[in-house]
């Protein structure tokens, strides 16, 4: 099917995250194949109104209801979903999954509330598409359970730096990126620190990522001053792109412990870049790791510790991590990613 | 075979020899265990409504799965018809549903609240008891170096030909653990004794196939009561603390046959402070108790033939019963 036009729907785009950096790629990858794309979302926001529009600006975007194709990024609750079970124009969706309520109920509810509401539009949403494109296995899997859809296994574009030469003579340094969220377990990764720290004193936890509640920022700042670890874990918040860049630079291993990843662009990046990756083995992190990493299947501090300390001590290991990372992150290439892309796309039939 | 799986292999491997270091390292008190007890409960702490891990917490969390309540009414049918009609109900309610199932949820979270205040007031007495513990307890690894002195303590060789005569008419089960060395178990083995170990290492696993590595007590914990014929209660009368060595052997006492043969070796305290030296005997916590308390607590027990035996150069003793 050669499409007119493929507008791309989003609760709210940001650039820096996963999913606003894979709407905007792919409205670049869509206009260099010379479909009109716009981008339009449930909530504005400030900082890239000037790319975006409002959900009722779609009328002026469409010339041809049949040749136009309307893909939905779920990934939380959003107006959008009623918006478009109402359109006429064929639907898709990309799924990235969301997080499970019961990681959230207790640190913030109303985000439980607000997730529990989006699996409950996807059920509709799903019932009303023509495809779906999943960004892993695990994605496609889920999505499954919500109802039968065409779908397809499209991974996330993750573009490997064109050079990238890591800083020396800085103490051992663990990195994770990612939101200071419950599910993404920073909590295991400081505990694990304040073993790993006996062996190792002068390692360093760097978190590099925005938090999202009130209470579990806390809980994680609470944790590091009764575990003494001040001088040892760094909470950067959210970064741009080149302070992003410094923290690959001089991280020594890539850690998560998350609770649960529909893909992990971090993951990746750290793999492009060369860096060991240490990581807990659930949901969709072994997808995307791949054969490039240690996984482990416990997340006790022990394990983790004495894993850390393994990796950042053993130069013959980090030095295979490395390369089989860097393999494996070719994976992720964006010409690959566009071949898939286009294939999903453009030969889809909707007869 | 490619790269990446030569890889894949490879990272499995480490990732298996990171897991065994890890509990070597736990075990051996390289981790401080009290440190690593202390972490989870450390983040719990911070957890709202602070919720912890216990029988009381697993009903805690599915009173308030069953109160969290789903807004979206199933709309199958065996009809298209009849699942157009659900779902045009169910979009039509929709609001009301979602107004009132918020409702019974927040109810339900509110119920479970004073609830969790109760565990958490449990959890915190139990945090304050291991903490006292902790206090008794010299540095985890100053005690797993001065308690490697122990474990080259091995019962005298003439033990064997006497056990082997105490437990020659039982047929069934014959546990004999802590183990620290395997020479007793293979002269019981060799005179047929239906016998195995339980090895809180793994050295000993290497070499005999009939020695578990698992700590005795969860081994003690994990057996059907009445299970053994007999038992051998070692190592632990050399360096558990009494608590240890009394709970060993109630556990085993639970766990052995009406009529069960056992024995009990134990190091003779004087031979014990001697061979540790006085530091050792000083910090430890544990010290071997008399074979004449051994003999007193089996009596007690109501078993018959108690009898204390000494070796020939007096550094150990082995005292045998019957259990009634």
């Amino acid at each position: 099917m050669k499409w007119e036009a493929v507008h791309q729907f989003v609760p709210r785009f940001a650039h820096g995250d996963a999913v606003g950096s894979h709407v905007a790629w792919m409205r670049d990858h869509l206009r260099s194949r010379g479909c009109r794309s716009e981008i339009f979302v449930g909530t504005e926001n400030e900082d890239t109104s000037a790319e975006t529009f409002d959900l009722q600006e779609i009328d002026h975007h469409v010339r041809s209801k049949a040749d136009t194709l309307l893909l939905y990024h779920v990934a939380q609750a959003s107006p959008c979903a009623h918006f478009l079970l109402e359109r006429p124009e064929p639907l898709a969706l990309v799924f990235h999954n969301f997080t499970p309520p019961e990681l959230l109920l207790h640190w913030d509810p109303s985000v439980a509330f607000e997730l529990l509401k989006a699996q409950d539009q996807l059920g509709d949403l799903v019932e009303r598409s023509i495809l779906a494109i999943c960004d892993s296995d695990f994605n496609a899997q889920v999505l499954s359970e919500f109802g039968p859809v065409d779908s397809c296994v499209i991974p996330l574009p993750v573009e490997a730096p064109r050079s990238f030469e890591p800083t020396k003579g800085h103490s051992p340094t663990v990195l994770f990126v990612g939101r200071i969220a419950p599910n993404k377990a920073i909590h295991d990764l400081v505990t694990a620190l304040s073993i790993l720290r006996l062996r190792l004193p002068e390692v360093r936890l760097r978190v590099v990522g925005a938090p999202t509640t009130q209470l579990y920022d806390e809980a994680i700042e609470g944790l590091i001053d009764a575990l003494d670890l001040s001088e040892v874990v760094s909470l950067t918040g959210w970064v741009d792109e080149e302070q992003l860049e410094r923290e690959y630079l001089e991280a020594s291993v890539f850690c998560t412990l998350s609770d649960h990843e529909g893909f992990g662009v971090p993951l990746v990046e750290a793999m492009a870049r060369g860096i060991p990756v240490v990581a807990y083995e659930n949901t969709a992190i072994s997808q995307t790791v791949g054969d490039a990493g240690l996984l482990l299947t416990s997340k006790k501090p022990a394990v983790v510790a004495a894993a850390l300390e393994r990796a950042l001590t053993d130069s013959a290991l980090a030095k295979r991590l490395s390369d089989s990372g860097l393999r494996r992150s070719s994976a992720f290439a964006p010409d690959k990613v566009a071949t898939a892309l286009d294939q999903a796309l453009f030969e889809v039939d909707i007869s | 075979m490619s790269d990446s799986q030569s890889d894949a292999s490879y990272f499995k491997e480490v990732v298996a020899e990171i897991e065994a270091e890890a509990q070597r390292r736990s075990s051996s008190g390289d981790y401080p265990r009290a440190l690593l007890r202390s972490l989870d409960e450390e983040f719990r702490r911070w957890v709202p409504d602070a919720s912890l891990e216990n029988g009381v917490e697993e009903t805690i969390r599915a009173i308030e799965a069953a109160a969290y309540v789903d807004p979206a009414v199933p709309v199958s049918s065996r009809t298209p018809v009849g699942r157009c009609v659900k779902w045009v109900v169910r979009r039509l309610t929709y609001f009301y549903h979602r107004h009132v199932t918020q409702q019974i949820t927040a109810l339900g979270i509110h119920i479970t609240r004073p609830l969790r205040l109760l565990d958490a007031s449990l959890k915190s007495v139990h945090r304050r008891l291991a903490a006292l513990e902790d206090r008794f307890d010299v540095d985890a690894a100053a005690r797993s170096e001065l308690a490697a002195g122990i474990s080259t303590f091995s019962s005298p060789e003439e033990f064997g030909e006497i056990l082997s005569e105490h437990f020659s008419k039982v047929s069934g089960r014959v546990l004999i653990g802590d183990l620290h060395e395997v020479q007793l178990l293979r002269t019981l083995r060799d005179a047929g004794v239906n016998i195995y170990g339980v090895a809180s290492t793994d050295a000993l696993v290497e070499e005999v196939v009939d020695v578990r590595q698992e700590n005795l007590f969860d081994h003690l914990g994990d057996l059907q009561n009445e299970s053994l014929d007999g038992f051998v209660l070692s190592g632990i009368p050399d360096r558990g603390s009494v608590n240890e060595q009394l709970r060993a052997f109630r556990l085993l006492l639970l766990k052995s046959k009406p009529g069960a043969a056992v024995a009990v070796i134990v190091v003779h305290p004087e031979t014990w402070a001697a061979r540790l030296g006085p530091v050792a005997a000083d910090l430890l916590h544990g010290r071997p108790m008399h074979a004449e308390t051994w003999s007193y607590l089996l009596a007690r027990e109501d078993a018959s033939q108690v009898t204390v035996i000494e070796a020939s150069d007096s550094s150990y003793c082995l005292v045998t019963a019957n259990l009634p």
